[in-house]
């Protein structure tokens, strides 16, 4: 999709990632055995937070602002959600992560790794180990910020209500 | 829940009735590593079970608990007054369960608040240890096709490449619980299940007009989620130790799902 496309276009772009994205969610909500009443709250999570990356990134942010932002939101929601039930915030915060993790570079980048060891010759190398090379940072990189994007605000949550 | 060893039981009977409390040192210690065994096994990351575990030292009439947590060990020692207990605990990996996870939280704050003696701390935990999964085998199994689905959707799939991924990523998850309850080596799981999602998916090649999307949607229900997010929420912190034993797991199981992905890819002759 271009840059330029009009609003409705990315509405509804929008709407089909979110719902693809909270059915994700739900999906890998029921893996982690999240209790039946959280699973709603679970798939509106993730379908706002991939929304929220897919439109930033849309509007020209990278992978990796896009997913802190992201998982700001995350940990913004999930925190708020955990002081109304009274559970802790990775009840609502690990489904609608998982959408957000970068599975698919990071097993392309060993997939990457694999190939140059195996390939005969020095031809080629360069742009194998430039795609694996590029692939594993971007994983790792991604990684660590929807780490931290999910715990800060349960961090900041924490140290404000020590400190009263 | 009626307790053998409540004050009614001691007030109305003349026979010495075993007291909750004061337990000794060495059963307090087995009730915090199994509180914390319980929070590592279902998912945690290293500095909430230690901060979990140490919460508890008032309630539990202990003076100092000292807890370390790596990804499958717990050690911890309580010490009070010149006495000290120490246990080394392995701690088998079962799986995320948000539900053992967020029971055993809310059960540590009623016992802080003194709302749970610590006999029925210790009742309770056993009890939330031996709580069958929420979920049947069958809706896990629809599940992951769903979730895998989905992903394919994100990663711009047609709907025939939708189906595949959905009914490849199913039969994993079948293949990998049933390679799990014969306890198979971990990687030897995620190499096999990876085989038989890429496999299924290959299909896609000729029934779909993207069958990468396809291809790359059906290993997901491998990525270790959890794990990685723990392992860079354990590094940030300052838990390093069991952030970079969750870190060179999580790289293993990615080096499973890209062998097994791998074969198929060479067998088809498909670049992703």
């Amino acid at each position: 999709m271009s840059a330029s496309a009009s609003g409705f276009d990315l509405a509804l772009l929008l709407a089909e990632k979110g719902l693809a994205a909270a059915l994700a969610t739900l999906g890998f909500a029921v893996l982690f055995n999240v209790p039946r009443y959280a699973l709603p709250y679970c798939a509106l999570v993730g379908a706002l937070a991939y929304a929220l990356r897919t439109a930033l990134m849309q509007g020209g942010a990278g992978l990796v602002l896009a997913t802190l932002l992201a998982a700001l939101l995350i940990g913004l929601l999930s925190t708020a959600l955990a002081q109304r039930f009274a559970v802790s915030v990775t009840l609502f915060a690990v489904g609608p992560a998982i959408p957000l993790v970068p599975g698919s570079y990071a097993y392309k980048a060993v997939l990457g790794v694999v190939k140059v060891a195996n390939a005969s010759g020095l031809e080629g190398h360069g742009d194998l180990l430039l795609a694996a090379l590029d692939d594993g940072i971007r994983a790792t990189v991604t990684v660590l910020f929807l780490s931290l994007g999910i715990a800060l605000p349960g961090l900041v949550w924490t140290a404000l209500w020590r400190g009263r | 829940m009626a307790l053998p060893g409540s004050d009614n039981d001691a007030l109305t009977m003349n026979v010495p009735v075993p007291r909750s409390e004061p337990a000794s040192l060495s059963a307090m210690v087995d009730v915090l590593v199994q509180a914390g065994s319980l929070l590592l096994q279902h998912g945690a990351d290293a500095g909430r079970v230690e901060a979990s575990l140490q919460q508890m030292e008032q309630g539990l009439g202990i003076d100092r608990i000292d807890a370390v947590v790596m990804s499958k060990t717990i050690l911890l020692t309580a010490t009070r007054q010149d006495a000290h207990h120490t246990r080394i605990a392995r701690v088998p990996m079962v799986g995320v369960n948000m539900n053992a996870l967020s029971d055993v939280e809310q059960l540590l704050g009623r016992f802080q608040q003194g709302q749970v003696t610590p006999e029925q701390l210790r009742q309770a935990l056993q009890h939330i240890a031996a709580l069958p999964h929420h979920y049947p085998r069958d809706v896990h199994v629809a599940a992951t096709g769903m979730a895998c689905a989905a992903f394919c959707q994100l990663f711009g799939g047609d709907w025939a490449a939708l189906i595949i991924t959905g009914v490849a990523s199913a039969a994993a998850a079948w293949v990998r619980m049933e390679l799990n309850r014969r306890r198979m080596n971990y990687f030897m799981v995620v190499l096999l299940t990876a085989l038989v999602a890429s496999l299924v998916a290959g299909s896609a090649l000729w029934l779909s007009q993207t069958p990468q999307s396809a291809l790359t949607a059906a290993v997901l229900l491998l990525v270790p989620g959890v794990p990685l997010i723990n392992a860079s929420i354990d590094l940030l912190r300052g838990y390093i130790s069991a952030g970079l034993a969750r870190a060179a797991t999580s790289l293993m199981v990615f080096l499973g799902i890209a062998l097994g992905l791998g074969v198929v890819l060479r067998l088809l002759e498909v670049r992703l």
